[in-house]
């Protein structure tokens, strides 16, 4: 009987009805925008930064983090392959031996990290391929190396210039090669730019006498936002020797730079919310405003206060949900468009992404949550609101009322 | 005349008229507050750059950035001629540089050894207030170390340790020497006090063999402004070196401080669309309210150009109303919390000092940028009254009378 009433007043003046759901609609939509776009932003570093060399996931002799040395390689067989690739969730998995390492030119000698990695692989996992400025990527049987600009400019070297290797190999004896550069790469962070040498896996295994010996299986999942997950998962399927890191530990630093920035967007959101509840306090304060006369009159014709009240509460209600409804079906495609099409940021900034080789973008973050825990939010505020008219004619004089 | 009628249009309605005052002021108040929250950060991570990391300017040989290789040094005696000159100089400190391992029982670590004069470089970096253990460098003993709080958690280094550092001298020969662990210290940015150790300038030029010799200065200047025309100025009197200032050093720095500013302008949108739909709602409830009214109006000869720009005018007068509110308020908010500090660490915990930046944050509007958001506030305001100002015009008289 009330909802009824509630339903038909809703209908009886419509311009009102929709501008207030159109707040609330606004408020949906803007908060989630907001949300996505931050949470976009935090998704696409991580996943620019975790592409310069980490990865998502890495598989590791259990040992091998703390000490990053020989000692503690992993066989890479093909049923440890084919286990890994069938987990559910995988997307890539690429197959590396890292060693620290001499890089010489004769005159020159400098510390350099070397990676032997599988080229196709690789390129899946990191798109190294992408990271050549000069000269051409390598292939699996070719004994060439591919070396960081920041090494190569150190050492004065270019494509087609010899360097000599000297490490340590597997069984502790001198690893010493000579091998002609065939490319030259460019990495976002500055360090990888200093050291960084890769060659194919084969050559490497070669050079070290370490044949079928890898030390990480760097891994793609499907879902990035499931790696923990996915890490855990792995981990209880595979022998217990064998250890899973995530990028979240292989890098702490990467975590405090996106608590700290969580914390000043959290701050930002709060400022929003105050906008948009009095967004919505505003219509709903101009509705009461226009009612008086009619509330005033229903009272005297005697309409028990409890009984309107309730009937503008269920109106006010009707309204939120709707409006949040709207701006759930709305947002989809909003959110959509902004992820596909993402924010270009210009002038200095944009420079300085790209010093650091980060498109200078902000994407929108698709994960569904973010809209649903918006609405949710949205509909709490709306809710809490939708008492005070309700409150308000509680406190009314129906007499006073009419002749405003 | 129409402004008349406007004028006396809002204070007959003046609950209607507060809302759209309040949602202006609001509007002007969220939009100051949020930039002053980034220009906040930027400028407290400039300034922590400055003062405790790389100073206003820094002076290398051209080889020495790409390299770090010790052989590029230059005389200390000459430049410091050509440094005093600065009319703007706080202090100075030269500093040569080796790339050294360090190494104790427990292992071995890549580190950046500092030779530094122990006054000078307090002077210029305030090193001896971020001693957390032991004490500072003094002119007393000899071979002290002073090592950062994250690289002595790492390696189990406490104060009176031993360890030993490795290096190459500028003749490329291979020096050891061991040190003592005078004390250790703690800076806001984690990722330094991993790498950074510091011991005495006369002993580390001694054992690289470049006595009176320096690869490095830092400058602290009285005022940021300076910096520009003290680049020019030194580069002029010592054109064989190099001679940067902290944007160039700390490339890291100046991205967050213009990050900042792009992530800030996505926000101002945001921020003044909500305010643009919060008015449009508003004003247009007021329009359909009057329908009556202004039906009225047009019936008894109001042309419809004058109800259009009545409806407009009514809108800027609440405007105009409330933006020295919402200026006043923004200042009165920013102005108390940069004193006191908003503390992030009840949000973020200690995260903040991973990156370099404190867990309080301190607020700061630019005049320049407050300028922006009055402007800005004023056309979303006015841009949002045209909808309801045009929806007015649909109006028809007779039928809006007889409602």
């Amino acid at each position: 009987m009330f909802v009824m009433l509630a339903w038909r007043n809703l209908w009886r003046n419509r311009s009102r009805t929709l501008i207030t759901m159109a707040s609330v609609w606004c408020a949906v939509l803007l908060s989630a925008l907001t949300q996505s776009l931050q949470r976009g932003a935090f998704e696409l570093m991580v996943a620019n930064v975790v592409s310069f060399y980490t990865g998502y996931l890495q598989v590791q002799q259990s040992g091998y983090w703390d000490e990053q040395t020989l000692e503690y390689t992993l066989p890479y067989t093909d049923t440890l392959r084919a286990t890994i690739l069938q987990y559910p969730g995988v997307a890539a998995l690429a197959p590396r031996i890292q060693v620290f390492a001499l890089a010489s030119t004769g005159e020159k000698t400098k510390g350099c990290l070397v990676a032997g990695v599988e080229p196709e692989a690789e390129d899946r996992v990191t798109r190294l391929r992408r990271k050549i400025t000069a000269g051409q990527y390598l292939t699996d049987s070719m004994p060439a190396v591919l070396a960081a600009d920041g090494l190569a400019r150190r050492l004065h070297i270019g494509v087609g210039d010899t360097l000599v290797l000297l490490g340590q190999g597997y069984y502790g004896a001198m690893a010493a090669g000579k091998f002609p550069v065939c490319g030259i790469l460019h990495f976002g962070s500055p360090d990888l730019s200093q050291r960084a040498v890769f060659m194919s896996l084969s050559t490497a295994q070669q050079w070290l006498d370490a044949p079928g010996q890898t030390t990480t299986l760097v891994l793609s999942p499907e879902n990035p936002a499931s790696t923990d997950k996915l890490a855990a998962g792995l981990k209880a399927s595979l022998p217990p020797d064998m250890t899973v890191k995530t990028w979240m530990e292989m890098m702490p630093d990467l975590i405090e730079h996106i608590k700290t920035d969580t914390a000043s967007s959290a701050i930002f959101l709060g400022v929003l919310y105050v906008l948009i509840t009095f967004g919505i306090f505003a219509t709903l304060l101009m509705m009461l405003l226009e009612r008086r006369r009619e509330f005033g009159m229903l009272l005297a014709l005697g309409m028990k206060k409890g009984q309107l009240a309730r009937v503008v509460l269920y109106e006010s209600v009707l309204i939120t949900f709707s409006g949040c409804l709207l701006g759930i079906l709305t947002g989809i495609p909003v959110i959509w468009w902004f992820a596909r099409y993402p924010i270009r940021i210009g002038g200095d900034s944009a420079e300085a992404f790209r010093k650091f080789g980060f498109e200078p973008v902000i994407p929108a973050s698709t994960d569904p949550g973010i809209l649903l825990n918006q609405a949710l939010a949205v509909l709490f505020i709306g809710l809490v609101l939708s008492w005070y008219p309700a409150y308000k004619i509680f406190t009314m004089n129906p007499v006073e009322a009419m002749r405003g | 005349m129409l402004l008349l009628i406007a004028w006396r249009n809002l204070w007959r309605h003046r609950a209607r008229s507060l809302a759209i005052i309040f949602s202006v002021v609001l509007g002007i108040w969220a939009g100051a507050f949020l930039v002053a929250l980034y220009y906040g950060m930027g400028r407290d991570r400039m300034r922590i750059a400055i003062r405790e990391e790389v100073s206003h300017v820094q002076v290398h040989h051209p080889g020495f950035a790409d390299d770090q290789d010790a052989a590029f040094h230059f005389s200390v005696d000459s430049l410091a001629v050509a440094v005093k000159e600065m009319p703007d100089l706080r202090a100075y400190s030269c500093r040569c540089v080796a790339q050294a391992m360090l190494a104790n029982a427990s292992g071995s670590n890549g580190v950046v050894l500092y030779g530094v004069d122990p006054e000078a470089e307090n002077a210029t970096r305030g090193l001896r207030e971020m001693v957390v253990q032991g004490g500072y460098l003094t002119n007393e003993k000899s071979h002290q170390l002073m090592v950062g709080l994250k690289l002595a958690r790492k390696m189990k280094l406490n104060a009176g340790a031993k360890v030993v550092l490795t290096f190459l001298d500028a003749q490329q020969n291979i020096v050891s020497a061991a040190f003592r662990i005078t004390g250790i210290f703690e800076s806001s940015n984690a990722m330094l006090d991993e790498r950074n150790v510091y011991v005495r300038y006369d002993e580390l030029s001694t054992l690289m063999g470049i006595e009176g010799r320096a690869h490095e200065v830092a400058l602290l200047l009285t005022t940021d402004a300076a910096v520009p025309a003290t680049v020019e100025a030194l580069q002029q009197k010592l054109p064989q070196l190099l001679i940067e200032d902290w944007k160039a050093i700390s490339p890291e720095t100046a991205y967050i401080i213009s990050a900042v500013g792009g992530s800030s302008r996505i926000i101002l949108i945001i921020i003044f669309l909500a305010l643009g739909f919060g008015i449009v709602n508003t004003m247009l409830m007021a329009v359909l309210e009057r329908t009556r009214e202004i039906g009225m109006l047009m019936a008894v000869g109001m042309g419809k150009g004058r109800v259009f720009a009545m409806v407009l005018l009514e809108t800027l007068l609440l405007t105009l109303a409330g933006t020295p509110i919402g200026v006043g308020l923004s200042l009165i908010s920013v102005s108390s919390l940069s004193k006191t500090g908003i503390d992030l660490s009840q949000v973020a915990g200690n995260m903040m000092k991973g990156f370099g930046l404190e867990a309080v944050l301190y607020p700061w509007l630019p005049v320049q940028q407050l300028g922006e958001i009055i402007v800005i506030v004023i056309i979303t305001a006015l841009i949002a009254a045209i909808f309801p100002a045009w929806k007015a015009l649909t109006l028809k008289p007779a039928e809006a009378i007889r409602r």
